[in-house]
């Protein structure tokens, strides 16, 4: 059977990024964290067994999860851009939004069969440990994975017309953002802060995209044990909780990662190839 | 008119670039002949090459190139384009870049045909960056002749005898053929007409 074209390129892209070794060691990494967490956990017993499991599971998420969404978008356009491969593509028949938003498929998919591995892996330990399938666990691995996606098509907005560093920092800035706000409305929210202050969250957390959390890790957060994944804040001597993100934000962050795939696939019509 | 090309008064300019690269070139290719052209580095000819595959738009002038537009994508499918630059991405086989291109052009042309025809093997998984340069050209110009496109766009091929024996079976098969170069070497005969440029204009 013969492949559309856009079929043909999405396989074949998503064939060169497997073979990518950075992306190979980074999943590799992400397993053997894995594998130590479950020799710790292994020696704990009762709920802090289960939060190790959960609180180094978050911290995978976010801290690998987010540096390849950076390696995954910065590096989307600028290179082959350069190569003049994207150049021969156009050349032999297609449109630059098409290959743009191909591009940008193929690492997302990558990026969440990383995800899907990872969280694989996370589940087996957890069903080694003895505690069975953990689903607040599986839910955070999506809400995880819309955080990255938000990063990954960040960085690609703007990857076809700045390196491929600059591009990563811009959706690392874009996702600290996203936690701003989101932190920033639950201070407002529990009073931490200043009720005049509304007239300045308020907007802000209307447009600009919201980091999702998980409850699981709001659930951590009450049990002071949450880890890098979702340290509580402190301000003025209250402990704020951020809570659980609600559906409207899981769309309203999923529209904002569409936004930036729509300027990257517009960055690339823009692009000299 | 016709259906070969037709480039009148083109000058194309970069983005901010206060210089053309190429200004004011004319020139007409009939369906079917060829033309060769050559001129030191920088002198416009890979510029020239990319308006007529639709890579940069004419800042002034007009192209027609077989009977379209070369920003119609349906026309470059009809165009068989191999780059100056060796443009593959890190990772990708041999094979596979000929399935795109042949997805592309929607041709159901074999792979192993095109590939035996610039000299690689009929079945080629290798990845191309680790080929030698030599091969690496030559699967750039498999891409270019993959599906027999009515009209091939060499920019700085390598004089290979398989270079020199596609060119001129494409010729006898009646392909359209443009072809540039630093060094015309034997192109010029083979293709029959020759057009030097010097800083961005015709001489």
């Amino acid at each position: 059977m013969t492949l559309s074209a856009p079929a043909t390129i999405f396989r074949v892209e998503l064939a060169i990024l497997t073979r990518r070794i950075w992306l190979q060691i980074a999943t590799l990494v992400g397993l053997l964290i894995l594998g130590i967490v479950a020799l710790v956990a292994a020696g704990q017993s009762g709920q802090h067994q289960i939060d190790i499991l959960e609180t180094n599971s978050a911290s995978l998420l976010l801290i690998g999860g987010m540096a390849i969404a950076i390696g995954l978008g910065g590096g989307a356009f600028s290179r082959d851009a350069s190569s003049g491969y994207l150049g021969l593509l156009v050349g032999s028949g297609m449109t630059p939004s098409r290959i743009g938003a191909i591009r940008i498929a193929v690492r997302l998919v990558a990026l969440a069969a990383v995800f899907v591995i990872w969280g694989i892996g996370m589940q087996l330990v957890s069903l080694g440990i003895g505690r069975g399938i953990n689903g607040p666990l599986i839910v955070h691995v999506g809400a995880a994975l819309e955080n990255a996606g938000l990063v990954l098509c960040a960085s690609a907005s703007l990857a076809s017309v700045i390196g491929p560093i600059a591009a990563g920092v811009f959706g690392l800035v874009v996702f600290i953002c996203a936690q701003a706000v989101v932190n920033l409305k639950a201070d407002l929210d529990q009073g931490a802060i200043d009720r005049s202050s509304r007239v300045f969250i308020a907007p802000v957390f209307s447009i600009l995209p919201r980091a999702i959390v998980s409850p699981m890790i709001a659930a951590l957060q009450h049990r002071k044990d949450a880890g890098p994944a979702a340290p509580t804040i402190d301000i003025n001597g209250l402990t704020v909780y951020v809570p659980a993100s609600r559906p409207l934000d899981v769309i309203w962050t999923l529209l904002w990662t569409l936004i930036f795939a729509g300027l990257a696939t517009y960055g690339v019509r823009r692009r000299q190839l | 008119m016709h259906d070969g090309i037709i480039v009148r008064q083109l000058t194309v300019r970069y983005q901010g670039t206060a210089t053309p690269a190429i200004t004011d070139i004319t020139c007409d290719v009939a369906p079917g002949a060829g033309l060769c052209i050559s001129g030191p580095e920088g002198s416009g000819k890979t510029t020239l090459i990319r308006a007529l595959v639709g890579l940069v738009p004419p800042t002034q002038g007009s192209i027609s190139v077989l009977g379209s537009s070369p920003r119609d994508p349906q026309l470059r499918r009809r165009i068989g384009y191999a780059p100056d630059r060796l443009p593959f991405p890190r990772g990708m086989r041999v094979i596979d870049a000929l399935r795109i291109i042949g997805a592309i052009r929607g041709t159901d042309a074999s792979i192993a045909d095109t590939l035996t025809e610039v000299g690689l093997q009929p079945i080629d998984r290798r990845i191309i960056d680790g080929l030698e340069l030599g091969d690496i050209r030559r699967v750039s110009l498999a891409c270019a002749i993959h599906g027999s496109p009515e009209l091939l766009i060499l920019d700085d091929p390598w004089e290979y005898p398989e270079t020199m024996d596609i060119i001129e079976r494409a010729r006898t098969a009646g392909t359209t053929i443009i072809i540039a170069s630093p060094d015309p070497g034997g192109f010029p005969d083979l293709v029959g007409a020759h057009l030097i440029l010097e800083a961005g204009t015709a001489e």
